[in-house]
């Protein structure tokens, strides 16, 4: 599957399947991420949750380019959803085992 | 591999660019313009004298509520400052019995209007013009206008991704960044373009990226405050921590006189051995519970509040304590603020950073200018689409060339307006709106390069002869200001003629192109797009 690029013209589900998997799949995995930011850092629970949310928009940056760089949008879906249920998965296990204070 | 990230990349910024270019474009203008928006609120208020006594000013303040709002739950004042001669007072009504105490932030900036008064430099109520005045750019900077505050807020929220997008982008496909830094090709039509894009964007990128990274993350806090939930169950308990507000005092029902405001804020300056205050929040005013939180002035800091607060009793003026210090978790937050804001900024650094605002909303234009140069030789090709075309060349002139105008039309309707015409604040923004209006139509009937030209042609007209109107109107013209050394009104003046005539300046460009370049086909409704702005190609 062609690569996006302005030479060749590009197919335009390709194209709103990517744009979909940068803005909706981005946000949440970002958030994910963010999420298991937060409860992993070793920082104090209010240093570690405004940390997380700053890097929260670097996160979905990261996430939009690799929707768009990624060789396939089905490659760009994949690796979103992977990020976003080990991230979710590992955070939900952790705020339920463990205790913060 | 890298070939092909590369012109993804470069997909990618062209169109991002063009899809959140023109909200980017209305945000980076209106953004610089509310640098100064306390000056521009001055300048729309032209009964503001200039500030004698700050402590005059807050004592009338101080009465003015007693009069006006006795049985308030919370007082506050913003005290007069370097930038702003007047006294901005807000009150809000005493929590219902029960009910959960308000404790959204104290921003004076959004209490309705009729909780909310000027205060003069000889406290007395100011007898002013009613007008948004600078505010009005603040707020359509991040939430447009006309529009519900969480639409427009998602709408600006997704350009500014959009902006970081095409921002990071830009910079990975950009391949020869510091060459081009030093590349100027004037008329080469689309080459001039795309080097006026590149080097407005790099000669200030350190700007457009702090810009963008703060924009975007304060809005992360409203739109991605996920990872909140991962350490508390509720947000309010994240944000006390992080804000460590003091709780208000229970109402003791005991009448109480108050102490006098301008003692308190005296001991509160001897304590910060210099330092100003900025806010004094007044709880429970006139009862025996009363308390003054005084906050200091952020000058100097980067931090959009320095967390400097000191509580006195309202009744004895004893100091009653003195904020915690910030966690770096405050602080950081703060400072993303704070960088973003620039309350901290002195004049000199204000122009700068004014400046750069300047130069960023430049490249957007050139951006989305550069994006229907480089496809005006498709048109050639009947296989091309020509609607989205013509839609981008449309709205190009409608935002770059008339959005301007228009906040020229806003100054414009403030000093012609009678003031005790019906809502004046808001008349005078139908009537900028109007004149959008007007521009938007003219640049759908008429010929692009036609549209360009004339709609230069108004923007340049509307910023040039406004130093006339307001010398004519508020009897504060420009010689005047010059013999009385009101720099806020020569500033005023000076940078409406220098917007004025960079447009003069676009607008004869314009002209002397359209006499001397032949379209490639004649004009018509088969080829509304085929009009060439810049170069002989």
């Amino acid at each position: 599957m062609a690569v996006l690029s302005s030479a060749r013209p590009v197919r335009k589900r390709d194209v709103v399947s990517r744009i979909c998997a940068g803005l909706l799949g981005g946000y949440v995995a970002a958030s994910a991420v963010s999420m298991l930011l937060a409860r992993v850092s070793p920082l104090s629970r209010p240093n570690a949750t405004a940390a997380a949310i700053l890097s929260t928009s670097i996160l979905y940056l990261l996430a939009i380019l690799w929707s768009f760089s990624a060789r396939s949008p089905s490659r760009a879906w994949l690796a979103l959803a992977i990020v976003t249920l080990v991230s979710g998965g590992l955070t939900v296990g952790l705020i339920a085992l463990v205790s913060r204070s | 591999m890298k070939g092909s990230f590369r012109s993804s990349m470069q997909w990618l910024h062209i169109w991002t660019g063009v899809c959140a270019g023109w909200i980017i474009f209305l945000v980076f203008f209106n953004g610089t313009a509310a640098y100064f928006k306390q000056e521009i609120t001055t300048w729309m208020k032209p009964e503001i004298t200039a500030a004698t006594d700050p402590a005059k000013s807050v004592e009338g303040a101080v009465a003015f509520l007693a009069a006006k709002a006795p049985d308030a739950g919370t007082w506050t004042i913003r005290v007069p400052d370097d930038r702003n001669p007047v006294s901005e007072v807000t009150w809000r009504p005493r929590p219902m019995p029960g009910a959960a105490p308000v404790e959204d932030d104290d921003d004076d900036d959004r209490a309705s209007p009729d909780r909310r008064a000027t205060i003069d430099a000889d406290g007395h109520p100011l007898a002013a013009r009613a007008t948004q005045g600078g505010d009005y750019f603040f707020q359509f900077h991040f939430a447009l206008h006309y529009l519900p505050l969480l639409v427009g807020f998602i709408l600006v929220g997704l350009a500014s991704v959009g902006l970081m997008v095409a921002l990071t982008t830009g910079v990975i496909s950009h391949r020869r960044i510091f060459a081009d830094f030093f590349t100027l090709r004037l008329r080469h039509g689309q080459r001039s373009w795309f080097d006026a894009h590149t080097t407005f964007a790099v000669l200030a990128l350190p700007f457009h990226v702090t810009i963008t990274y703060t924009g975007v993350a304060i809005l992360a806090f409203f739109a991605m405050p996920w990872a909140v939930f991962a350490n508390y169950t509720s947000p309010r308990t994240f944000y006390a921590e992080i804000m460590s507000r003091p709780q208000p005092p229970k109402l003791s029902g005991q009448a109480a006189p108050l102490v006098s405001v301008n003692t308190v804020v005296n001991s509160a300056e001897i304590i910060w051995n210099g330092g100003r205050a900025e806010t004094i929040r007044i709880i429970n005013p006139g009862d025996a519970s009363a308390m003054i939180h005084v906050d200091r002035r952020a000058t100097g800091l980067i931090a959009s509040d320095p967390g400097n607060t000191l509580t006195f009793n309202g009744v004895t003026g004893a100091l009653d304590k003195t904020s915690p210090g910030r966690s770096a978790a405050a602080a950081a937050t703060f400072a993303v603020f704070g960088l973003h804001e620039a309350h901290f900024a002195r004049p000199a650094l204000r122009w700068l950073l004014f400046l750069c605002g300047a130069l960023g909303t430049a490249m957007v234009a050139t951006g989305l200018i550069l994006w229907t140069e480089k496809r005006r030789r498709k048109l050639l090709d009947p296989g091309y689409s020509r609607e989205g075309f013509r839609l981008v060349e449309t709205l190009n002139v409608a935002v770059i060339g008339g959005y301007p105008a228009t906040t020229a039309a806003y100054f414009w309707a403030n000093r012609l307006l009678p003031e005790s015409y019906p809502s004046r604040a808001d008349a005078e923004i139908l009537c900028a709106f109007g004149c959008w209006g007007l521009l938007l139509a003219w640049s759908v009937v008429r010929p692009n390069r036609r549209a360009w030209i004339e709609v230069l042609g108004v923007a340049s007209f509307l910023f040039l002869i406004l130093p006339i109107v307001n010398a004519q109107t508020s009897s504060r013209g420009t010689v005047a200001n010059l013999m009385s050394g009101d720099l806020l009104y020569v500033g005023f003046d000076g940078v409406l003629l220098a917007i004025g005539l960079l447009f003069a300046a676009a607008f004869w460009t314009g002209r002397r192109l359209s006499s001397r370049t032949t379209p490639a086909l004649p004009h018509g409704a088969s080829s509304p797009g085929l009009t060439v702005l810049e170069g002989t190609e």
